[in-house]
């Protein structure tokens, strides 16, 4: 599928089939949970990404099935279709942004999604106690999210932020890796 | 036209849900005299239900069921590529329908030989009823070990009505 | 009619039979044959055992979105698979075509061992002349 194909169909889901909620309610509910994780683990940063990517994954176990109903898509056609889905279509039903596909490694296992904007980290500013700037990942939900998805169409991903512009960097980039494609499961008794 | 039985299989081969209707009339038992119509859903641990003689319990049913219709999925992608699938097939006696989702999620539903092609009702059921009630229910775990947490109230009661819709065409 | 290839199994399951007439399936190993048609008797004698209604025989028409398949059982346990395109019509006349030629080339050829392979050529020239005719 070519991506216009793939922006295409993510407009007009978003134009149709999602239910929408306001914005504000979101960046303050996520702010909230990261908030309230940091104080809870007393400032542990590595604690707190490791906890978002939980969450995450737990909710993108289930998001897949909405993702699927809604855009009624069958399988994609290897990584490189797989990572515009994510992007034009996942991304756009969601939280109606497009991050931009980039960086892709030789073996096309690996690459980049690079976001212009991102809903959850509006109005933010991390704390400013030295550590933060350099240990927390404020939307590290996201990665587990992916993960978690993916997971149920069977890949097997890693994903992680490589640069923040909370922290300071230029831009918000987010590396995807397929580790490996899963097999089917058989009964068991079966081999 | 009749349907028969209805089947949820998780990715982990596990019969997550099941739903007879039709029972009393199929097996035409003297004890159901009145061929009133029952709808009976199998509780996992082993709830027991009326059975004509020599008829396989709804557990092993689901096994059953589970491996031939594997077996063929398997058996179709092998003859003609990774992207067939395998949709229906028919006996004398019955049709049995089968739809599976990019996540490993198996929908089976026997009825009638003559019913037509049920694929897209099975899809309806999936996106309409399984993603509504279950995936989103907040209050459901993600897997479904013994199929906990999908025979919720609000899916068996969609299911039902669409059921009885189709079998009104 | 296009009819993609005809496989034949005898009673025990065994694959006696295999021939591909148009394009439309991958080619498999001979081994692979043997594979599926032994786990398709298994799979089809299940198919009446999980019938909702008494008394139901087994597997007759299997569709998948490349193709149906059509499995002819004959009285004595021999199985007719037929594979053909989604929407060919007539596949019960093929079948039963199909089934004449095997009484006629194979089953009244007096070399021909029974439930082996089959490995007669008038038969083999015969179901070519008619599910193939322009060859």
């Amino acid at each position: 599928m070519s991506t216009t194909k793939h922006a295409r169909i993510g407009e007009e889901v978003w134009k149709s089939r999602v239910d929408k909620v306001n914005a504000e309610l979101v960046t303050l509910t996520y702010g909230s949970i990261v908030q309230q994780l940091c104080k809870d683990l007393e400032g542990d940063y590595t604690e707190v990404n490791k906890q978002l990517d939980k969450m995450g994954y737990n909710i993108g176990l289930r998001l897949i099935e909405d993702f699927l109903a809604k855009t009624n898509m069958g399988r994609c056609n290897g990584f490189r279709d797989t990572a515009e889905s994510i992007a034009k279509i996942g991304f756009k039903i969601f939280l109606n942004i497009t991050p931009t596909v980039t960086n892709w490694s030789a073996d096309n296992k690996s690459f980049s999604l690079v976001f212009e904007e991102n809903p959850l980290a509006d109005f933010v500013e991390l704390p400013d106690d030295g550590r933060a700037q350099n240990e927390l990942w404020y939307s590290n939900i996201l990665c587990g999210v992916l993960r978690g998805a993916l997971e149920m169409v069977q890949m097997q991903v890693e994903a992680h932020f490589a640069s923040d512009v909370l922290r300071g960097n230029d831009s918000t980039e987010m590396r995807v890796e397929l580790i490996r494609i899963i097999d089917d499961e058989l009964p068991p008794g079966d081999e | 036209m009749p349907i028969y039985s209805f089947y949820i299989f998780d990715r982990h081969c596990e019969c997550i849900y099941t739903k007879q209707w039709h029972e009393a009339e199929r097996y035409q038992s003297a004890a159901a005299a009145t061929a009133r119509r029952a709808s009976i859903t199998s509780a996992p641990d082993g709830v027991s239900l009326p059975q004509a003689p020599g008829r396989l319990s709804v557990q092993d049913d689901a096994k059953l069921i589970f491996g031939v219709v594997f077996s063929l999925r398997n058996m179709v992608r092998k003859l003609s590529g990774p992207d067939d699938s395998f949709i229906s097939f028919r006996t004398n006696g019955y049709k049995l329908h089968y739809y599976e989702t990019p996540t490993n999620l198996r929908f089976v539903m026997l009825t009638d030989t003559k019913m037509s092609n049920l694929r897209a009702a099975l899809h309806q059921i999936y996106v309409n009823l399984y993603v509504e009630f279950v995936v989103k229910n907040p209050l459901s775990p993600v897997e479904h070990p013994g199929g906990v947490g999908v025979g919720v109230e609000m899916f068996e009661y969609g299911l039902e009505r669409f059921i009885k819709s189709i079998e009104a065409e | 009619m296009v009819i993609l290839s005809v496989m034949i199994l005898n009673k025990a399951g065994g694959l006696i039979y295999q021939r591909d007439f148009h394009e439309g399936l991958h080619k498999l190993s001979s081994n692979d044959f043997l594979v599926l048609a032994g786990t398709f008797h298994g799979v089809h004698a299940i198919t009446s055992r999980i019938s909702p209604v008494h008394g139901s025989g087994g597997l007759e028409v299997l569709e998948s979105e490349n193709f149906r398949m059509q499995c002819f059982q004959t009285l004595t346990g021999t199985k007719f698979l037929i594979f053909a395109e989604p929407h060919q019509p007539n596949i019960d006349v093929i079948c039963r075509r199909v089934y004449e030629l095997y009484a006629d080339y194979v089953m009244k050829n007096p070399f021909y061992q029974i439930e082996m392979p089959i490995r007669c050529e008038a038969f083999d020239r015969h179901l070519m002349a008619y599910l193939k005719p322009k060859q």
